[in-house]
Order: C-alpha cells, then sequence, then structure tokens
C-alpha cells in the first residue's frame, strides 16, 4: 500500500488565531510585569511589548510552517514539531469520535478545529487546529465512511437523510437554564459578597445618616438592604443558570446517523461530535429533585475514547421528557427499563455502616471541641442533617437488572440511573472494608471503560452473600452476552 | 465468586513470601535506623532515658516485619477459569475481581530484581476500563506467569470493544 502523504497545512487564518490567543502573555503581560518592577520608561515597555509581538508571532509561524497533514485511503498522517519532527499515523479503523469545533475566532475566519479520537492516553493526538470549515467536514465524512466501508458519494447529502431524534427549542433552553440555578454559583457570588461586604455596609451607614437618625428606620433600611441582596443573589445565580445553559447548548440536536448519533450544539463555540454506537458504554439517566417533580430527565452514554477531562460523558439530551429521551436509548438498544417494583435496595445495615464510618469521627472531634467553645454543640445540626441525608441516600440506592443490562440509581438532589449492559463490563469486583467486614457488606463495582474515576457505577454495601451471588450472576450473563453476540450475524 | 470456591483459590509462588518479608525487613530497618538516630543522637524528648524508645521500637517493627508478610501473602490468591481470571487480594480492605480475557488489552509479564532472586514474577492486566484499568497479580513463579500470559493471549479478542 502507498505511504500516505503529509501534503496539507492548517489554515493561514491559524496562524492569527494562534497570535491573537497568545498575545496576552507577550504583548501585554511581560511588559507590565517589567512595567512594575522596574523604572522603565513608555518607549522602553512598548519596545518589549514589540520584540514580544515579534518572538510570539514568529513561533507561531515556525510550528505553522512545520505542521503538515495528508488524508489517505485508509489512514491520516500527522507531522509536528518545530526542532524534534514526529510522524503520527492515525488508521481509520482506530479512530473512535471525529468532533468538528468553532470558537468565536474561528467562526469569524470560518476554520475549524477537527479532534480525532482514537482512545489513546495521550491528548490531542489527533488535532487538527485549525481548518477550514469545508476541509473539516471533508476530512470528517472520509474518516467516517472510510470506516463503515460506506460509498464516498453518501457523504455528499448528509444531513439531510438523518433523522433528528432530539432538539432543543428556545424555551426549552430557557426552562433548562432556569433549573440549572446552581448551588455553586451562588455560594461564589456569596463568597464575592462576602468580600465586598465592606463596601456595603459603609453604604448602609451612609444611607442610615443620610435618610433619617430615627433607629428604626434604620433597622428597616438594613433589612431591606439584606433582603435586596438575597433577591439579587438569587436574580444572578438564575441568570448565571440561564446564561450557561444557553451557551452550551444553544441549538441542540441530536440526530440518528448511520452508525450512531451527531449532535451539533453551541452559542459562541459552535461543536459537533459523533457518537458511533459500538462506542457506548453505558447510559446515565439524570434529574434533579425538583426536575423529577416536572418530569424532567437528562440521557448521557458514556463511551470509550472520549475525552478524559470531560470523563467520558457525552450528552444525548440534556433536557428532556421520558417520551423523548425513550427512542434514544431505543436506538442504542438500552430502552428496556426495569419495573419500579423489580428494583431492589441495598442492606439497611448500610446506615449504621456509613454513620459509623462519616458521622463518629466527626461527632468526636465535634465533642472535643465543645469541652473547650460550649457553642461548637451546635455542630450537633450539621450532623443530624447528615445522618438524615445517609439514611435518604440508602433508601434511593437500588439496583435492578433487566435481560440485558444492570440498572443501579442513587441520589436525592441529584439522582442518577446508571444504565450498563453486560457485555460492556470490563472488570468486575466486589471489594469489603473493615467495617463493612463487621457489618456482613461488601461494595460491588462494574468498571467499564470511558468510565470517570470521580463518579462510576457502585452497588455499595450490599450483603455479602447478595453481592457474591450478584457477581457471579453478572459474570453469566455477561458470557451469554458475549457467546450471543460473537455467534450472530453481526460481529460487533 | 461463592464464598466456599474462594478457598479452592491457588495461592502465590513461595518465592513471594522471601520478597515480602525481605521488603518488609528492609522498610523496618529504615523505621529502625530512624528511630534509632532520634533516640541517641537527636534526643527530642530529654525526659526519656535513652534506649527505651529505640528497644519498643525494635520489638514492634520485628513483630510486624515477622507477622506481616505471612498475612499479606495469604491474602493473595487466584483462580484460572476457561475465560476469565479471578484474582483475590488485600489485607485492610479485600477485594476479589474477576477479568474476563475478552476485555484484555495487553498483557505485561514483569520482574523486579528482588522478584528475580526468588524467581517470581507479577502479571498484569491491562483492560479498557478506568478504575481497574490494570489488574495485578504479583507472585507467580516465573514459568507460570508466562504460562498464564500465554493462555490469556490466545484468548484475546478484539472485536469486542
Amino acid at each position: 500500500m502507498e505511504q500516505t502523504l503529509a501534503d496539507r497545512r492548517l489554515h493561514p487564518a491559524t496562524l492569527f488565531i494562534r497570535f491573537l490567543k497568545k498575545a496576552p502573555q507577550f504583548v501585554l503581560g511581560l511588559p507590565a510585569v517589567i512595567g512594575f518592577s522596574s523604572k522603565a520608561g513608555i518607549g522602553y515597555i512598548l519596545l518589549i511589548a514589540a520584540a514580544g509581538a515579534a518572538v510570539s508571532f514568529g513561533a507561531a509561524l515556525l510550528s505553522w510552517l512545520r505542521f503538515r497533514y495528508g488524508v489517505g485511503e485508509c489512514d491520516i498522517v500527522i507531522e509536528s514539531g518545530v526542532f524534534h519532527r514526529q510522524r503520527r499515523i492515525i488508521p481509520f479503523d482506530r479512530v473512535q469520535d471525529i468532533d468538528i469545533e468553532q470558537g468565536l475566532l474561528a467562526r469569524l475566519f470560518e476554520t475549524a478545529k477537527v479532534r480525532i479520537e482514537t482512545g489513546g492516553a495521550a491528548k490531542n493526538e489527533g488535532d487538527l487546529d485549525a481548518v477550514s470549515l469545508g476541509e473539516a467536514h471533508r476530512i470528517r465524512d472520509i474518516i467516517r465512511h472510510a470506516a463503515h466501508g460506506a460509498p464516498l458519494s453518501e457523504a455528499e447529502q448528509p444531513a439531510v437523510k438523518e433523522p433528528l431524534l432530539f432538539e432543543m427549542p428556545l424555551r426549552r433552553l430557557l426552562l433548562a437554564g432556569l433549573f440549572n440555578f446552581s448551588l455553586i454559583y451562588l455560594a461564589a457570588i456569596g463568597g464575592a459578597f462576602q468580600y465586598l461586604q465592606p463596601l456595603f455596609e459603609r453604604n448602609v451607614i451612609d444611607v442610615k445618616a443620610w435618610i433619617a437618625p430615627a433607629r428604626e428606620s434604620a433597622a428597616a433600611v438594613k433589612l431591606a438592604a439584606t433582603l435586596a441582596l438575597v433577591a439579587l443573589v438569587l436574580f444572578l445565580g438564575v441568570l448565571t443558570g440561564i446564561v450557561r445553559t444557553v451557551t452550551r447548548d444553544y441549538r441542540f440536536r441530536l440526530a440518528r446517523t448511520r452508525a450512531g448519533f451527531r449532535r451539533q450544539r453551541g452559542l459562541l463555540t459552535l461543536s459537533e461530535a459523533v457518537i458511533p454506537l459500538r462506542r457506548v458504554q453505558l447510559a446515565i439517566l439524570g434529574t434533579g429533585w425538583l426536575r423529577k417533580r416536572f418530569g424532567w430527565f437528562s440521557l448521557d452514554f458514556q463511551t470509550l475514547g472520549a475525552d478524559v477531562q470531560k470523563s467520558g460523558y457525552q450528552p444525548a439530551a440534556p433536557f428532556g421528557r421520558m417520551d423523548e429521551i425513550m427512542p434514544i436509548l431505543a436506538e442504542a438498544g438500552m430502552d428496556e427499563l426495569p419495573a419500579p417494583e423489580s428494583y431492589v435496595r441495598v442492606s439497611v445495615l448500610s446506615i449504621p455502616r456509613r454513620c459509623l464510618s462519616i458521622l463518629v469521627p466527626l461527632a468526636l472531634a465535634g465533642g472535643m471541641v465543645s469541652l473547650f467553645r460550649p457553642f461548637a454543640l451546635l455542630l450537633i445540626v450539621p450532623l443530624l442533617m447528615i445522618g438524615l441525608v445517609i439514611a435518604l441516600q440508602w433508601r434511593r440506592h437500588r439496583y435492578a437488572l433487566t435481560s440485558g443490562s444492570l440498572h443501579i440509581a442513587e441520589g436525592i438532589f441529584l439522582q442518577r440511573l446508571w444504565i450498563i449492559p453486560f457485555e460492556k463490563a470490563q472488570t468486575i469486583s466486589v471489594t469489603r472494608s473493615p467495617l463493612q467486614r463487621q457489618f456482613g457488606l461488601a461494595s460491588l463495582t462494574v468498571d467499564t471503560a470511558g468510565a470517570s474515576l470521580m463518579s462510576y457505577p457502585v452497588i455499595r454495601d450490599l450483603e455479602a452473600g447478595v453481592a457474591d451471588a450478584l457477581a457471579k450472576r453478572l459474570l453469566e450473563e455477561y458470557r451469554t452476552a458475549v457467546k450471543t453476540r460473537s455467534g450472530g450475524p453481526q460481529g460487533s | 465468586m461463592d464464598l466456599d470456591r474462594q478457598k479452592e483459590m491457588t495461592p502465590l509462588h513461595p518465592g513471594q513470601l522471601w520478597v515480602l518479608r525481605v521488603s518488609a525487613g528492609v522498610a523496618a530497618a529504615v523505621l529502625l535506623t530512624a528511630m534509632l538516630v532520634l533516640d541517641l543522637v537527636w534526643r527530642p524528648l530529654e525526659t526519656v532515658p535513652p534506649g527505651i524508645a529505640s528497644c519498643a521500637a525494635a520489638l514492634l517493627l520485628g513483630a510486624w516485619a515477622i507477622w506481616m508478610p505471612r498475612r499479606r501473602y495469604r491474602s493473595w490468591g487466584y483462580r484460572l477459569d476457561e475465560d476469565e481470571l479471578h484474582i483475590r487480594s488485600g489485607l485492610w480492605v479485600r477485594s476479589l475481581t474477576v477479568v474476563p480475557f475478552g476485555r484484555v488489552q495487553h498483557i505485561d509479564v514483569t520482574q523486579g530484581p528482588l522478584e528475580r532472586r526468588f524467581g517470581v514474577a507479577t502479571l498484569i492486566l491491562h483492560t479498557a476500563g478506568t478504575r481497574n484499568s490494570a489488574v495485578v497479580l504479583p507472585g507467580l513463579g516465573f514459568n507460570d506467569a508466562g504460562r498464564i500470559r500465554d493462555i490469556i493471549r490466545s484468548k484475546i479478542r478484539q472485536d469486542l470493544i
């Protein structure tokens, strides 16, 4: 087979985009530091700025000149590196995802960043940042159709016959933003106000002295100011939620393609991602305590080879009704949900076990402190709340098996249902910590490809015998699923 | 996976017990030296007569170095089934892990200097998972490790990701 030639360069606008992105460091940052630290005159500082600009432009030019790529019949070749040359060959059948992303600057120049995911550990190993938008689509279509053995001519009319599975009109988007009202953002804003409080106090005092010297009215002013502050914080919390949601999910579209899904979204940064079905490892059906009351759910897929930074999750429907989400799950073959009564709770001993491991150390520490500072007894309130949360979490933590997958439910405020097809298990393990051994409990973990290290499907605190039996059952289900799969007409 | 079959697991190669003993001995010696320096040279606590702390440390570390390797050695076990490897491990947090051969991406057999001295090797199974992406089984006889690697290698199937 002929060797693929790396004969193409990135779009020339890349030079300017990179330069503009780096400019603050060289053209503003360095001179500012020098300006502050020495008594150099304005002319000298401007000279430094110009030199910085020249150096950074030169570096961008060099790396642009030394970066070439080429798309062959069955692989893509990327050559990069100014001094240390690197030639990277990515065979098409190793490509897992191809994302096309357009930042704000890129949209101005009509370029796009192509991101070729291979499932390897190295980050950015197949990034083409940036090529023209048409070239990006060309590369994507070639790779996609080569990988699926489809004729290339089909690539010319892709958007037409892809059935739309899910989209978010603006009204829905705003509603989703309302529910995305984030406590974290609220806390951040609260923190900022804490920091600015002296300013406000002074204002309040000024106002008080200014309007009326009487004490009652001063108290009234203070109350009004506090209420106004609370209202402002709430308003900002809602606003940030909406802004965040709208910029991320603007014109969200999920379409069914030949091999999986295609997702487009974004207000400032447009992104387009392909989620191949055979790379989907599991599905997460999410909702919130309040969202559930109004019947809103979200659906994410965990895929192999997705960016680890995004923890491998691909949103398929950020905010939708169950009857919109079920068809998407059906396309992935995961629409068989267990009946509500078939869910099994973990052992009730989980409550004392977790209380012992979380509450007792805290309570002991609090007790010690309260010997010296009696008001620390107030800590009992948060401790009781933690206990309540533990009990509620036990109530929500359940699992069920269907004919094709394991389902694990968890969470109170943020509720999650993991749907793990049996044949997607990588390893199955049963672990028992010392405390769990005292209570006769065990946890069962199913490791899957692309899982995040922070949150992963685990059934905590099963009775030890139940955990062993379930692990055995999962292993048998895995064996039969793999066997029927390899014996069936389709290879994968 | 059942409890009664756990007992049928193969123990590690006896050489691994010596590997654990030597490494525990080295760790104990290092800690004891630190204690001796603290006790006889630096002496931050003047009231304690010299030698007492060192003797106590020597007793504790000695007991630990004799007692622990055996327990750690016994906590390990494995069973090679037709289509998967079962591994039991852990003294503090005990775990039982099953790796289906179809899930193995690649296999390493490693041997450190100490392991080489006692004729054992470590088998590492890499899967596409994240938490258990490298399942480690230390203390196999060197030939056993190679044999198990070859058995698993013949059963790896790349098409089922």
